[in-house]
């Protein structure tokens, strides 16, 4: 399906993933199905687009790391979980759904062909 | 020659029966299992205090009760991290245990790791910065319990004297791997390269049946999921490994799997921090060999940081959690218009609440405001927490609830108490610690 590159994408269609905690940080690693997919996420999977989608919920920066040995993206979250662990009032305390979450977003066009 | 290191256990609370499915189908020299989460050190310390074992019960009382003397039979070894606060407390027990049924095995126990008694020297000099914020140790904050990751090497000693089971308190996770395979290749302290190779194979098995298709994000459908297989990794002395699984279990390993695993709970990738060794998971090579087979190789490492990271837990106030399920039409306004009147009983009452929390299960619970709107709703469950300093306020704020079942928007249900004075849908947590992670030198 990562062949299709001028369409809008659904990530969860090229990619899969996961999240969790480490004290107040989320992490959200994210695996693309081939390396052309890993391509189109390196292009268009920014970590100011995974800050965007996180509004209100992570507080903190975004960095993001690359993987190309295995065609994923991890995404290190700062102050995004409440304080974290037994401080948070949310009800996903440890993040463990965001990477389902981010997975629903649809990357836009790609605009190579232009 | 392999050594095969199985895991079975993720996590306290998983599968009391990990152990039995890999007997019964497995083939493995190690058993590793792994109890402590971040905020598990936090609740043993508090259980300790209040007269209750400060150890993972769940290990001794199914793993060295029901399944001792197979393990000792199939000369298999045991590692685990079940210790908690009171490792020691906890090899009593399982010697006891072990003793009961004529079983003598030799138990050893790492320590050391505890640091609460050397807080206030380490606060002074070189100071106990977070490693998330850099922030300075809070002055105020008196600590329950502060513990130091512990590294791979005490566990290979026990080893090499004997030990039939070791039992550990906080050790980096994937050390109850990498310390077997430093007993059995003597592994040396700087060969980076191959104890960066053990780390990552600890990595991958050490949440047990996340690696076998658990929480799989990619194609679940395709998977079973009932008697999923517990984890093994056959290490060369390399360092070069293959993850699999027992035949006849649910589950797959494959480079997915795998992969989703190799990224989980991790900073940088080419830089993750053990007491032992720097491994770049940006080095590993996955090759998928069938037969729920990963073979995985190519990991480089260098030297390990300079400081250990330690967890500190403190009392920090209190919390409080409530419910209410309000159904169709407009669940959504309706539990949201709930959530309004309990902020407004918080300040009619004068209640010292630091901050308040409102949920909409089945809209938000999970992802908060990064949930897209997708009414109508057939029903919402409001879930409405709050913290502050005080029990007695909060547990004043957990009397608000039920009344809303009769005193507020309709169509509310879930409050189904006899009419105790402490409500059922909700619950006041008790002193919770809150952690704060710290580092201080090596």
């Amino acid at each position: 399906m990562s062949d299709d590159t001028d369409e809008e994408v659904l990530l969860a269609d090229i990619a899969h993933g996961r999240s969790g905690d480490k004290g107040n940080r989320l992490n959200i690693g994210v695996v693309a199905d081939d390396s052309a997919a890993y391509e189109r996420l390196r292009e268009q999977l920014t970590a100011a687009f995974v800050a965007r989608q996180f509004d209100g919920l992570v507080n903190g920066s975004v960095t993001r790391y690359e993987l190309p040995n295995i065609n994923a993206l991890n995404f290190l979250c700062e102050d995004a979980l409440d304080g974290g662990g037994q401080h948070s009032l949310r009800y996903d305390t440890q993040g463990k759904t965001y990477a389902a979450a981010l997975l629903e977003c649809r990357l836009p066009h790609e605009r190579t062909h232009d | 020659m392999t050594v095969r290191i199985a895991s079975g256990a993720g996590f306290w609370g998983d599968y009391p029966d990990a152990t039995g499915r890999l007997l019964a189908h497995g083939e493995f020299d190690y058993l590793q299992l792994e109890y402590l989460a971040e905020v598990t050190m936090g609740i043993l310390a508090r259980l300790q205090e209040s007269g209750r074992p400060g150890y993972a019960t769940d290990f001794v009382d199914i793993v060295a009760e029901e399944y001792v003397d197979a393990l000792l039979d199939r000369e298999i070894t045991v590692v685990t991290n079940a210790g908690g606060v009171a490792p020691t407390a906890c090899a009593e027990r399982v010697q006891e245990l072990a003793a009961d049924r004529g079983r003598d095995p030799t138990v050893a126990t790492v320590t050391g790791e505890e640091v609460t008694a050397q807080l206030d020297e380490l606060r002074a000099d070189p100071g106990l910065p977070n490693i998330e914020t850099g922030a300075a140790f809070p002055e105020t904050v008196e600590p329950q319990v502060a513990v130091a990751y512990a590294g791979a090497f005490p566990i290979a000693e026990a080893l090499d004297r004997g030990a039939d089971i070791v039992i550990t308190g906080r050790v980096a996770d994937p050390a109850l791997t990498l310390g077997p395979l430093l007993h059995e290749f003597e592994w040396q302290a700087d060969d980076y390269d191959r104890l960066a190779a053990g780390t990552v194979a600890g990595h991958l098995i050490e949440c047990g049946t996340q690696v076998t298709g658990g929480n799989f994000l990619g194609d679940w459908r395709d998977l079973s999921f009932a008697n999923l297989g517990y984890p093994i990794a056959e290490v060369e002395p390399s360092g070069a490994f293959t993850v699999t699984k027992p035949p006849d279990t649910g589950g797959a390993v494959t480079t997915e799997t795998v992969s989703e695993q190799l990224v989980y709970e991790i900073g940088d990738p080419s830089a993750y921090l053990t007491p032992d060794v720097t491994a770049d998971f940006t080095s590993v090579r996955l090759e998928d060999l069938g037969d729920d087979a990963v073979r995985v190789e190519g990991v480089t490492g260098t030297a390990p940081p300079e400081d250990y990271k330690a967890t500190v837990h403190y009392p920090n106030g209190f919390k409080l959690a409530g419910e209410l399920l309000y159904s169709r039409p407009d669940a959504l306004e309706k539990a949201r218009r709930a959530a309004s009147i309990l902020e407004d009983r918080i300040e009619t009452l004068g209640l010292d609440v630091d901050e308040t929390h409102a949920d909409y299960i089945g809209h938000d619970g999970a992802h908060g405001p990064a949930a897209p709107d997708r009414e109508p709703y057939n029903e919402i469950m409001l879930r409405f927490a709050a913290r502050g300093p005080s029990r007695d306020d909060l547990r004043r704020l957990g009397m608000e609830f039920a009344p809303l079942s009769m005193a507020g928007p309709p169509s509310v249900t879930g409050l189904t108490d006899g009419g105790g004075r402490r409500r059922r849908r909700s619950s006041t947590r008790g002193r919770h610690s809150s952690r704060g992670t710290r580092s201080s030198p090596r």
